[in-house]
């Protein structure tokens, strides 16, 4: 009996090996693939969302003189915003993303927001240490 | 005559494990130690779609999000996934917190002919909330989401249009009336300085001045920020309390 039931055993055993697939091998290779490092795209000035917008110099210019006012004026005045991305990047986020216009108002509304008290007009949720938690996703 | 049954159902039982599909102990090992290649790859390798594929594929999809696949794989396997409660509730709470309405949409309009259970009830109750906001009636809510939900509905009853008039006649009155009076003083304050400051220049420099020139240009930007403000501001709030409201009927149900 016992004989037999080692047969059938062995039989099932050869019959459960189903088809051969090669999951090991692919998995393997996933695991032990060379950490890759992707070639750092060089940087623009800009990177607009609308192809005609690279062609409007007044967001160069105001992107610009954004740069200039965090490089030079920012840091002397040591000024500390109640978002968790400044008033000045926040701007140049929004004039890349909707343009000159739309992006220059959306900046200066955050900038006449940015107060202390700011931090108890929006709900917990958007609130990260004693920063407001701002972005262009959250928006759009 | 038990016996050889016995015996015959053992070895049913040991080919139909062999011939098991997916390997769910692995499955489960592989999601939890957040391998997300090997994960991936392993799912990939079963090249004749089946049930239960979709199933692992829609889990997968849902803890290394993306609605669209996710929602894919859901309605090719969706019996298997109704049955796991726990996986209708993390999904309807992130496609809630992340995804475009259109998704939404698609989601919730998949579980209307599948039976009440507890998480489709609770979530399509907050999908509703969050969808007609005016309409819906707060007290089919628990008591400790009625605030949240209270908080958004009032500003969902608020206009975008009449806070950005509001604040073209007074600045920082469409701010105010979009509920955030700190931020109205500031930009009233803002406003009047520079408005003032311009109108001294004027006075006192002249029309053609640069001071005066550069005064009303500072002024016209803060003055049409705050127009443009007092529509944002219902806007925005509209979408952080929206959130929130999510977050706290996702945390409750947890």
């Amino acid at each position: 009996m016992c004989q037999k039931l080692l047969l059938i055993f062995f039989l099932a055993s050869l019959l459960g090996r189903g088809q051969d697939r090669p999951v090991n091998d692919e998995l393997l290779k996933v695991s032990f693939e060379p950490y890759k490092i992707e070639k750092t795209k060089t940087r623009k000035l800009l990177r607009f969302k609308k192809k005609y917008a690279a062609y409007n110099p007044l967001n160069y210019a105001g992107a610009g003189l954004l740069y200039l006012y965090q490089n030079l004026v920012s840091e002397q005045i040591q000024a500390n915003c109640s978002y968790q991305i400044s008033c000045s990047e926040y701007t140049k986020l929004c004039i890349q993303h909707h343009g000159f216009i739309i992006g220059t108002l959306r900046g200066f509304n955050q900038l006449s927001e940015c107060h202390p008290g700011a931090i108890y007009e929006h709900p917990q949720l958007f609130i990260n240490g004693n920063k407001i938690i701002n972005g262009l996703d959250k928006e759009d | 005559m038990i016996k050889k049954i016995n015996n015959y159902l053992i070895v049913f039982f040991y080919v139909a494990a062999c011939h098991a599909q997916i390997d769910a102990r692995f499955v489960k090992h592989l999601a939890t130690n957040k391998l997300q290649a090997e994960h991936r790859a392993y799912l990939n390798s079963f090249t004749v779609p089946f049930d239960s594929l979709h199933y692992y594929k829609a889990k997968y999809y849902l803890q290394y999000f993306n609605d669209s696949l996710l929602l894919t794989n859901y309605t090719q396997s969706k019996t298997l996934c109704f049955n796991d409660q726990e996986f209708i509730a993390s999904a309807s709470k992130l496609i809630l917190l992340q995804s475009k309405p259109i998704f939404q949409d698609a989601w919730f309009a998949s579980m209307v002919n599948q039976e009440n259970t507890k998480a489709k009830k609770y979530f399509e109750a907050i999908y509703m909330a969050t969808t007609e906001p005016l309409a819906f009636n707060e007290k089919e809510l628990v008591p400790e989401l009625q605030k949240p939900f209270l908080s958004y509905k009032k500003v969902c009853g608020k206009k975008p249009v009449l806070g950005a008039a509001l604040s073209t006649v007074v600045p920082g009155l469409g701010k105010w009336y979009a509920g955030k009076p700190k931020s109205a003083l500031m930009a009233f304050v803002l406003n009047g300085s520079y408005a003032l400051q311009t109108w001294e220049s004027a006075g006192k420099l002249g029309i053609r001045h640069p001071l005066t020139i550069i005064n009303a240009s500072a002024f016209a930007i803060f003055y049409l920020s705050n127009v443009y403000g007092g529509y944002r501001a219902i806007v925005d709030l509209r979408k952080e309390r929206k959130k929130q409201f999510i977050a706290n009927a996702a945390g409750y149900y947890n």
